[in-house]
């Protein structure tokens, strides 16, 4: 149990060392999807520790295993619409909008 | 197994079926969108309607994850409001891009049936979709011109911060549901007023914050905002600063008084601590702001730290008049900000090329069109907080709530950001009535059709709660009530 919330927390911990770092929009995707799949991790270990017979942490985990698939079907449409205007995925690139 | 009763549903199922006819009719439709627009527009209407008829009753289904009560019906009709509006000034605009598409119609039915979801949700489970389904369809609408540079990089940006934040909330709500074993929201409350792990507790509820505060863009985590609003499409960027806002505090207020109850005391300090650092940034910002989509971004941030600072005084009070107030201020704001954008989409209707949004751009528009002036000045007295318009009834009894939860002090520096803020909506009106513009403009049409219905609405809805509160007042009063009594 330990073992499993540990890894969770370095998941999370690569998940938002990659956000806060990365500047390339799909690795920014890559690491937003480790956050949830942490977050997930963590939904199927509870249910196991409070109700290994009800399982609401492990639909849970399936409900947000299906929501992340929904963000990146459309996280990877923008890109590529993006990439097809600028030639690049760099976000420090796309920056027109200041001010 | 026993079929589950759907009268909780009612709504949201007719907002669904609406949302997937607009799919459906879209394609056998080739220049003339009408059928589609009047097709989203009904929903929307039936929707509301629906609600509406509704008003009274109080029951749980679906295991308690979704309720129907005077709460979830105020926002429902608020939300049904809010899309109408924005559905009535798309069609112009849209064509004036060339992008006139049934999906946009579709996206923003799904984005309200989210923010329904999210209203009406007792249950992380149920939160957690209508979070998604609001987010995921709002990343789509900001990106929905994606032949134009802006609204693509609006959309990414939407996108990153706004996943970004939904992991963070989705990874603070399965430690909530790893101290407590469960993910209804009365049974979560229990188990938190236990007072076991409260190290962990706070590090989930700071989590839950942070991500909803992406959502409602708290300062700090406010950068996408005005970038967003700058590349989204007109009519998307003031459907984004009043409807997810709505439904993202009607989240909060449900989640910060019904889930973490017992840590009272923490989030109340943290609410007010961040009420003012939004308030001054929002205002701070948003006086050097020349771009007018821009200058209301900024001035929604503000909004929100008045808004903060009446969930510090709820927390602070326990008092019911806080909650009312915020109710009634996110329905002024809803009313008039939809209103401004929405003279703002007029104005690049007429001038697709020239107008760019920039106070310059403004500059002797009372001589070329008085109406769009006038409605204009009308928004801008609104949320200035002027009597007689709804931003004075939502700024008054919202910041009486204030006063009343001994925060007197926390009042004085919400009316001081106020007066601040009359700078810089005022100053739109002096380049309005003052100044001339540069170039000559050849006489563009007169606001007419479905976009002067929508801002008649919005225009009658600011009056309407400015000089008549009493019925709307009522109606907060009683569903704020009625969601206490959880």
């Amino acid at each position: 149990m330990t073992l499993v919330l540990v890894f969770s927390g370095l998941l999370f911990a690569i998940g938002t060392y990659g956000v806060l770092t990365r500047r390339n929009a799909i690795t920014l995707l890559i690491s937003v999807e480790i956050l949830m799949n942490a977050a997930n991790l963590n939904f199927v270990a509870f249910s196991r520790l409070w109700e290994p017979e009800l399982m609401t942490g492990q639909v849970f985990a399936l409900v947000g295993i299906s929501i992340a698939a929904c963000e990146a079907a459309v996280g990877l449409a923008l890109i590529l619409a993006i990439f097809r205007r600028f030639g690049t995925t760099d976000v420090g690139r796309i920056d027109f909008l200041r001010g | 197994m026993p079929t589950p009763d759907v009268t909780p549903i009612i709504p949201e199922l007719i907002l669904a079926v609406a949302a997937c006819l607009v799919l459906v009719v879209e394609p056998f439709l080739k220049l003339d969108k009408t059928a589609v627009v009047a097709v989203a527009l009904t929903g929307l209407l039936a929707y509301g309607a629906a609600a509406f008829a509704l008003l009274g009753q109080d029951m749980a289904g679906f295991n308690d994850m979704i309720v129907i009560n005077d709460y979830a019906i105020f926002f429902k009709v608020l939300f049904a409001a809010a899309g109408v509006m924005t559905v009535l000034m798309s069609p112009r605009y849209l064509e004036a891009h060339d992008r006139h598409l049934g999906e946009y119609y579709a996206l923003l039915l799904f984005a309200i049936l989210g923010m329904s979801v999210l209203a009406a949700a007792r249950d992380l489970m149920a939160f957690y979709v209508g979070l998604e389904l609001m987010a995921v369809s709002s990343y789509l609408l900001a990106g929905f011109f994606r032949y134009r540079l802006r609204s693509n990089e609006a959309a990414l940006k939407y996108f990153l911060t706004g996943c970004f934040a939904s992991a963070i909330t989705l990874y603070g709500i399965s430690m909530v549901y790893g101290f407590t074993g469960a993910t209804n929201y009365a049974e979560v409350g229990t188990a938190l007023a236990g007072g076991e792990n409260t190290l962990g507790v706070a590090f989930a509820t700071a989590l839950v914050f942070a991500g909803m505060g992406f959502k409602v863009s708290v300062a700090p985590f406010h950068m996408w905002t005005p970038d967003v609003y700058e590349g989204a499409p007109t009519p998307i960027a003031g459907f984004f600063s009043v409807g997810p806002k709505a439904a993202g505090f009607a989240a909060i207020l449900m989640m910060f008084l019904a889930v973490f109850e017992a840590s009272v005391d923490t989030w109340t300090v943290i609410f007010i601590a961040f009420s003012i650092f939004t308030m001054l940034v929002g205002n701070l910002f948003a006086l050097v702001q020349r771009n007018l989509k821009r200058m209301l971004a900024y001035s929604s941030i503000a909004h929100v730290g008045y808004l903060l600072a009446g969930m510090g005084a709820i927390g602070q009070s326990g008092d019911l008049l806080a909650g009312e107030a915020i109710l009634l201020y996110l329905a002024a704001y809803t009313f008039m900000n939809l209103g401004a954008f929405g003279v703002l989409a007029y104005l690049k209707t007429q001038q697709p090329v020239t107008f760019d949004y920039t106070l310059d751009d403004m500059a002797g528009l009372a001589r070329r069109s008085p109406w769009a002036a006038i409605l204009m000045s009308l928004f801008m007295f609104s949320l200035t907080g002027i009597p007689g318009t709804a931003g004075f009834i939502g700024k008054f009894y919202l910041f009486n709530a204030v006063v009343r939860a001994d925060l007197v002090w926390l009042a004085a520096i919400a009316v001081i950001f106020s007066a601040v803020s009359a700078y810089y909506y005022l100053r739109v009106m002096v380049y309005m009535f003052f100044r001339e513009s540069e170039e000559e403009f050849v006489g563009g049409e007169a606001i007419s059709g479905p976009l002067a219905a929508s801002l008649a609405l919005a225009a009658a809805g600011v009056l309407f709660i400015g000089l008549v509160p009493a019925r709307l007042v009522d109606a907060s009063a009683t569903a704020f009530q009625n969601f206490l009594g959880l």
